[in-house]
């Protein structure tokens, strides 16, 4: 695999969430606003790459015996640091979400990651899967949380003055529609994110459609 | 066998250093954020920055000009929808209420979680009333508070509550 198939892959082809379906936990209960989603992804991104690095390195060191239970202790380690960095930020979105920073450890992910890639691959190139990865959970879960905080409230970006400072409250955007509880509530959860992985089915589709009309033009001419 | 134990030992060991290492750095910090973050959401309750808090055994005093003005207790109810509501009552020494706020509930959303001030006024009607000018109860069955379209015991749990809580302190002061 090329630097650019591991980002491909992560970013969309094998796209933590909107392919391989994993971590929709968090992904499903936490995506109710922007910044909650947005939050919960990054600190998940921060956990998959540190974990993905660590592993990594570690991987000639560990056995196959003890391997599960390391790499489960390592992603913890860096979970309870993504958590305490969070009550360090900003403890009142910690108040709200916390709950689920702590449920990080459970996102398969992380482990899928750490088992598939990072423990056979060099420090570089888990570096970089982890980066992808965590940057296609960050894009599923901060366009689902856009889209329910929208349909679901009205806003965009409410609150976003908890983690970036008194001067971003201003960012909060009303829009015209009034709120549809459906989307905040779990069953809008699955029903948008449905409709998130069907449109990613008909972009792939409409791409493959386009590549074999090019290819057959070039067949025939 | 020793080897493979030893390694996951000392991986755990290193693991343990570096969340301690952590949690002392940020400690300080972590915990002014929270002091910072209850003192914020109590003085919001009360609404007037002259009143000054003193923890006590079951919530906090409160005092203005050094002379004892009311108290703000943590209370809750499970005879609302769903599990417990938690909240803050803070009343003044003659039963009037200073102010009533939600901290923790599971109500449904969009019918009951009106109780959260982010989301309607609605816990706001209670400042200012005391047992004797209102009766607390459910507009439905009664009484002088609104209910909510389409959820009525999540309200009524609420102003029973408070009624409860209020007609203690009575009997407690006329003691």
């Amino acid at each position: 695999m090329t630097p650019a198939d591991i980002t491909r892959e992560g970013l969309w082809q094998n796209n933590p969430a909107l392919v391989q379906l994993l971590g929709l936990c968090p992904l499903l209960a936490v995506s109710n606003t922007l910044i909650n989603g947005f939050v919960l992804g990054f600190l998940t991104l921060l956990v998959l790459i540190s974990a993905n690095c660590t592993i990594s390195l570690l991987q000639r060191w560990l056995d196959d015996t003890t391997r599960l239970p390391a790499q489960i202790l390592i992603i913890a380690t860096f979970v309870t640091l993504a958590d305490l960095l969070l009550q360090f930020v900003s403890f009142e979105l910690h108040q709200r979400i916390g709950l689920f920073v702590a449920l990080i450890v459970t996102n398969c992910v992380i482990l899928g990651r750490a088992e598939a890639f990072a423990r056979k691959n060099h420090f570089g190139y888990a570096f970089l899967d982890g980066l992808s990865m965590g940057l296609g959970f960050l894009f599923a879960i901060t366009v689902l949380s856009s889209l329910r905080e929208a349909i679901g409230y009205g806003t965009l970006l409410s609150s976003a003055d908890l983690i970036f400072g008194p001067q971003a409250a201003s960012w909060r955007v009303d829009l015209p529609n009034d709120g549809i509880l459906l989307a905040i509530l779990p069953p809008g959860a699955f029903l948008l994110f449905g409709l998130l992985i069907a449109s990613k089915n008909w972009i792939d589709l409409k791409i493959e459609q386009r590549q074999a009309l090019r290819n057959s033009e070039t067949a025939s001419g | 066998m020793i080897v493979t134990i030893s390694k996951v030992v000392i991986l755990a060991v290193v693991c343990g250093l570096l969340l301690s290492t952590t949690h002392v750095l940020s400690e300080d910090q972590i915990k002014q954020n929270q002091q910072a973050f209850e003192l914020q959401q109590l003085q919001a309750i009360i609404g007037n920055q002259d009143i000054s808090l003193t923890p006590n055994n079951d919530g906090y005093q409160l005092w203005k000009e050094g002379t004892g003005y009311g108290q703000l207790k943590l209370l809750q109810t499970r005879n609302g929808y769903n599990g417990a509501i938690r909240f803050w009552l803070a009343t003044t020494l003659q039963g009037e209420i200073i102010g009533v706020r939600v901290i923790e509930h599971q109500e449904t959303p969009g019918l009951g979680d009106k109780l959260e001030l982010s989301v309607s006024n609605w816990i706001l009607g209670f400042n200012g009333t005391t047992l004797a000018t209102q009766t607390f109860d459910v507009k439905k069955y009664g009484g002088d508070f609104d209910q909510f379209s389409g959820a009525t015991i999540t309200p009524r749990a609420m102003v029973l509550a408070i009624a409860e809580e209020l007609s203690q302190e009575l009997s407690r002061e006329s003691k």
